[in-house]
């Protein structure tokens, strides 16, 4: 960000009797850096104060970084559980991902139009079924206000049976378990000669649901596809970080931090070599400087 | 925080009584006022475990400018330690009511593509979310369709922006409560780690005690929530004299930025990638671009807008 040296001027200013006195030295040759370099034009090796290195952050020393190129490649081809790398599921994830966009933008207007069709024929398709379960009930109460009087093998065979279904509802309702639930309701609605999918199918074809576009249930398909790669992916990237550090031969805090710290100089480099001095040593940069080509290949 | 001028309110936060361990170096954070002086704002050795509201001493000093209608935004100089020295805060807060929010996936040909480059009109936007090598590491939600599951550490964090316009921030990593509404009334969510502030400005233990890293300085990008439920966004740029290069990847430690949220007045807080990822744009009430970027393209962004 440019700064105008009168600001510099209040900076150095400031600085001068701040907590930070203890960087007045560097500071100071700072602005004067900053000076030459408004006068000649050329960027001088400006440096700060170095970078503390300690067990997550490694000199990036000749050795390291080719630990860290043999890691980068180890990550580059580290493939996951389905014998496919991460840059492999990611490219396919992404190829799912725009057929499906491909798709829903050759069709937008109709993904809304089926949207609110589908709706307002969901909201029939329940008014029906509410209609149904409504003569349900109805017919139930005449068939129990028939059981009245004299009983008869069918009557008494029917109450027994369904009794014991009821029983069985309400075990399921107690243990919480949803297919005896749904296994007793069969029961009962078989008993009283009700079937739910017909009432269903009999609703939806009064109701007119439209059927959903083959060029939709592509789309969706699609996405779904894409989601699940990218999970996939994602799991591919950190298994191969790990594997990377290992190739490295550094813990993964380490390789994170030095991966970063390269992909940081390659982008530096990129944007003019900007302050590339204080981030990194005289060494570091001679390092970085002489692999450039290979940490190009992996972090460029 | 201690040592402010005589006369402001110190009962601000709790300290803890024996923060800071033993050995470590006693950092500090200062705002660099114009005079030249300073004024601390904050000692690891006596870091409050909670911010109970905004430090009055440091928002006096915070010079707000309008943004676009629903956002503010400043610089504020700090004096941080070691490798940043100098540092300028760019500070930024969202009233979500009269906002509206994308959350932006832009992968091309495997890369991560997004910079603040795309930004187009919006009022505000920065990279979302933390990455693991090129996509992200938690749980993303665009548009009430979950593209990634979610990620899984008790110091992650997560924003979630409901079809109603309210933001929710949930503490910790279980977002079952809200993953199941994925579809429904959910516009966006995503996670990032570490957590800053939790509960209602506690600072995590893990933060305090040095369960993780609380030395490394790296440009920081910090999302939170403050008491008035606006959107808070602090970048850290480092002052160098020299162009372009304030987005070198020196700055704040986990804990500063924690103190950093936590005087601003955020209840919840969390980082977003830093380091070369870094990047934020904000329209000033003129319409022009303020712009700090980062090193790195990135795949998810946030981006705000004026209006629903």
């Amino acid at each position: 960000m440019p700064r105008p040296s009168p600001l510099l001027a209040l900076i150095a200013l400031a600085l001068g009797t701040s907590l930070a006195q203890a960087q007045l030295p560097g500071l100071r040759r700072k602005v004067r850096d900053a000076g030459r370099q408004a006068v000649t034009g050329q960027p001088s090796q400006q440096r700060g104060a170095p970078p503390k290195f300690d067990n997550t952050m490694l000199e990036l020393n000749p050795q390291v970084v080719a630990r860290l190129i043999k890691g980068l490649e180890a990550r580059s081809t580290a493939r996951g559980a389905g014998g496919q790398t991460a840059a492999e599921l990611r490219t396919r994830s992404s190829a799912a991902s725009e057929e499906a966009a491909t798709l829903n933008n050759q069709h937008s207007d109709d993904r809304s139009q089926w949207v609110n069709a589908n709706g307002e024929a969901e909201n029939c398709v329940s008014g029906e079924l509410n209609n149904a379960e409504q003569r349900h009930q109805q017919e139930m109460k005449e068939r129990f206000m028939g059981m009245t009087g004299v009983n008869t093998p069918e009557k008494m065979k029917f109450m027994q049976d369904w009794t014991a279904a009821g029983q069985e509802a309400q075990q399921a309702v107690m243990a919480n378990d949803t297919a005896a639930g749904q296994r007793a309701r069969e029961k009962m609605n078989k008993l009283m000669g009700i079937d739910a999918r017909a009432d269903s199918a009999k609703a939806r074809a009064t109701c007119h649901v439209p059927a959903m576009p083959a060029w939709m249930r592509r789309a969706d398909s699609l996405a779904a596809i894409s989601d699940t790669l990218l999970v996939r992916a994602r799991g591919a990237e950190g298994a191969a970080s790990a594997a990377a550090a290992r190739a490295a031969e550094m813990t993964p805090s380490q390789f994170a931090m030095a991966a970063e710290r390269a992909e940081g100089f390659v982008a530096l480099q990129a944007a003019g070599n900007v302050g590339s001095g204080y981030v990194f040593t005289p060494i570091e940069e001679q390092a970085l400087t002489a692999r450039l080509v290979d940490l190009k290949k992996y972090l460029g | 925080m201690i040592g402010r001028r005589a006369g402001s309110v110190i009962a601000v936060a709790l300290f803890a009584a024996a923060a800071g361990p033993v050995g470590r170096e006693d950092s500090t954070l200062a705002v660099r006022l114009p005079t030249g002086a300073s004024r601390l704002l904050w000692r690891a050795s006596r870091a409050p475990v909670r911010w109970a509201e905004t430090d009055a001493s440091l928002s006096e000093l915070v010079p707000w400018h309008p943004g676009q209608p629903g956002v503010e935004w400043a610089t504020l100089p700090i004096a941080g330690q070691g490798e940043a020295p100098a540092l300028t805060l760019v500070l930024a807060r969202i009233d979500p009511r009269v906002m509206s929010f994308d959350l932006v996936w832009d992968i091309e040909r495997d890369r991560p593509a997004w910079t603040i480059d795309r930004a187009g009109d919006a009022a505000l936007a920065l990279n979302a979310g933390m990455f693991v090598e090129r996509l992200p590491w938690g749980w993303v939600v665009m548009d009430g369709h979950e593209r990634l599951a979610p990620g899984h550490g008790p110091l992650s964090s997560a924003l979630v922006w409901l079809a109603n316009g309210r933001l929710v921030w949930v503490d910790g990593d279980d977002v079952s409560k809200w993953r199941g509404r994925a579809g429904g009334d959910i516009r966006f969510a995503f996670q990032s780690y570490p957590t800053l502030l939790t509960g209602d400005g506690e600072v995590p233990a893990a933060v305090r005690n040095g369960g993780i890293n609380g030395v490394h300085r790296d440009a920081r990008l910090a999302l939170g929530l403050d008491r008035q439920e606006r959107l808070l966004v602090v970048l850290t740029r480092l002052d160098v004299p020299i162009p372009g290069a304030d987005r070198l990847p020196f700055g704040l430690t986990v804990p500063e930025m924690a103190a950093v949220m936590g005087a601003l007045g955020a209840r919840h807080a969390m980082l977003l990638d830093g380091g070369i990822s870094a990047q934020l744009a904000i329209l000033d009430s003129t319409g022009h671009a303020k712009e700090w970027r980062g090193l790195r393209k990135v795949p998810l962004a946030l981006v705000a807008r004026a209006g629903h």
